[in-house]
């Protein structure tokens, strides 16, 4: 009876384990198969044979990518909305929740109110396109910055974390006469550094992975962000062809195709969330669980 | 306390803390500009607006913008398509991420464990232009990796993405693959919160592995699954813009437009925003009324509802 127990239960965590290594496969495959492409310099790259292994080993087209200065202005433009964006949004959300979280806050529940509204209901997307227009944000970097700087839930979420810490430091540097710039400054941000960290991932990956708003706004091709490139390459198949052929006649070679292309880029695109992504994915998971806990 | 002497308590509060208004007033200035104008400019929904007029200044037109989205063809397509799509994802993928938590909290070894999550995760993290390229790389006609496989067994290549009937089953899996792990994670985070003395005593009474899931895991998570359940139907009228818009082409528009993708259309590529603000300003209230609605459901036959 005990051994036919056990020998039940190693079958389910056996079937358990082969379940979970297929979802693991899922999500690799697609990856795996990406990079092989875009490291493969012959036509048929891609097929089953070729799978797992690069098919005529060629780092071509990267260099064919950043030949000229588009991709790299695309990810400088990237690079820029991703830090001033994330710093802003932290700074202001700070500004926000340290307020929200005090009880002697003139009207405190009115101002929470406000801040809760817009979860709720928002104009939408041509009042806000509207507005923008006429604040002069089309065609302007500010406008990838600006408008979502202040997010209605990170504040709560950063409100409900300073509500929950420690007072005591804090109340004795008030006796000591520190006054609230000093306070928020020097004791109450270091203390915060958890939160901070998990917002400031959010609003990183936030801006990394926009391109909405540089389809919207971005007219000219300076303002251009990477994703938005890569979308438009995934669009335009005869001009790229075009593009590449005459690259190729130049250089002499015959090893990049529009796959091969589209995959480079896709790698470039998502290259740097990967790099840091297992260093901050508790962060993420902690921030998560903040906001359910105490949402 | 009479009005008098409640006012000027009130305005020696301002006084004493009128630091903490300064430092509120900066996000404030924010939130008003970039949150509450945008939804004053809804009123150009019961509008014919015109640019050189301003909101203001437009004339008043009888709600004709809503009585016309219930007679405009392509707006009931659209309509049609958002709610099957998340109507599917609702009764369809939503269990999905539970089951998922369950089996993954069955695994007792640690580093697995993270391993998994970590893997699974990563798609999270990517934004649908990203998802759209690998979906388009999977089920490429010439060079995917399906049709490889169908070619290998001597099947013709099928081009997935030209058929409308496939579009949805397409778009629902690819937001499961990129959903499914992370939507676990409220799921895990709960059940780690189970008193293990409990499964202890379970034990004890010789319970195996599936009556301790059905009899102390699901019960102790299930305030939070109701909750969950009640949050997806805020989006009822969301099928997802980004991936919608990563996703299709013109071969599928018939099943794979949404009332998002429609209004980005209507509004910034034909210009007519009036009527799209009127149908952005439907889509808002529909949401928060379900919310409303199965929020009250919830209460009358469960124990558990947001508020």
């Amino acid at each position: 009876m005990n051994s036919r127990k056990k020998w039940r239960i190693s079958v389910f965590s056996v079937c358990n384990g082969v379940i979970m290594a297929l979802c693991c496969m899922a999500v690799i495959i697609p990856y795996w198969d990406l990079v092989m492409r875009s490291i493969s310099g012959q036509k048929g790259a891609g097929s089953l044979s070729t799978m797992f292994f690069p098919k005529g080993f060629t780092l071509g087209t990267y260099m064919y990518l950043f030949k000229d200065d588009s991709m790299i202005r695309a990810f400088l433009v990237t690079i820029s909305r991703t830090v001033a964006g994330t710093m802003l949004s932290l700074v202001l959300t700070m500004l926000a929740a340290y307020p929200l979280s005090k009880r002697d806050l003139p009207l405190r529940n009115l101002f929470t109110i406000v801040f809760l509204i817009p979860m709720f209901f928002s104009g939408g997307l041509i009042p806000s396109y509207l507005l923008n227009r006429s604040l002069g944000l089309v065609n302007n970097f500010l406008v990838y910055i600006l408008p979502g700087a202040v997010g209605v839930y990170n504040t709560i979420l950063c409100r409900n974390y300073l509500m929950s810490i420690d007072k005591a430091l804090e109340e004795s540097a008030f006796i000591d006469g520190a006054g609230y710039g000093m306070l928020l400054a020097r004791i109450v941000t270091p203390l915060c550094k958890p939160i901070l960290a998990t917002l400031a991932l959010f609003f990183a990956v936030g801006q990394w992975n926009a391109w909405f708003d540089s389809m919207i706004y971005a007219q000219s091709e300076n303002l251009v962000v990477l994703q938005l490139k890569l979308r438009r390459m995934m669009d335009l198949t005869s001009m790229l062809e075009e593009d590449i052929a005459l690259y190729m006649e130049m250089n002499n070679i015959s090893n990049i195709t529009t796959q091969s292309m589209r995959a480079a880029t896709t790698v470039v695109t998502i290259l740097p969330i990967v790099c840091v992504y297992p260093f901050i994915q508790q962060y993420f998971v902690k921030g998560i669980m903040v906001g359910s806990l105490k949402g | 306390m009479d009005f008098a002497t409640r006012q000027k308590k009130f305005w020696k509060q301002v006084k004493k803390e009128r630091m903490l208004l300064v430092f509120l007033s900066i996000p404030l200035a924010f939130l008003i500009l970039f949150h509450y104008v945008p939804i004053y400019g809804v009123l150009i929904a019961f509008k014919n607006y015109r640019y050189i007029d301003g909101i203001i200044a437009s004339p008043w037109n009888d709600f004709a913008h809503f009585k016309f989205m219930l007679k405009d063809r392509l707006f009931i397509r659209a309509l049609r398509n958002t709610l099957t799509i998340s109507l599917l994802r609702i009764f369809l993928t939503f269990p999905l991420p539970i089951i998922f938590a369950l089996l993954l909290n069955e695994i007792y070894s640690k580093p697995i464990k993270r391993i998994v999550q970590t893997i699974t995760y990563l798609p999270h993290f990517m934004s649908w232009i990203i998802i759209a390229a690998l979906v388009n790389q999977v089920l490429d006609p010439k060079y995917g990796l399906l049709n490889a496989i169908r070619n290998h067994l001597g099947m013709e290549s099928i081009y997935y993405q030209g058929r409308k009937n496939l579009f949805i089953p397409i778009l629902l899996i690819a937001q499961l693959w990129q959903s499914v792990g992370w939507s676990a994670i409220i799921y895990l985070a709960s059940m780690s919160s189970v008193d293990p003395e409990l499964y202890e005593s379970a034990e004890l009474d010789g319970a195996n592995r599936l009556s301790k899931a059905l009899n102390i895991t699901i019960p102790s998570i299930t305030p939070v699954i109701i909750i969950q359940f009640i949050l997806s139907f805020s989006s009822i009228l969301n099928g997802g813009f980004d991936a919608v818009f990563n996703l299709s082409n013109n071969l599928v528009m018939e099943t794979a437009d949404i009332i998002d993708t429609y209004s980005y259309r209507a509004g910034l590529q034909e210009g007519r925003y009036s009527y799209t603000t009127a149908i952005g300003l439907f889509k808002n209230v529909i949401g928060a009324g379900m919310v409303l609605l199965v929020n009250a459901v919830a209460r009358k036959t469960s124990d558990y509802a947001l508020w």
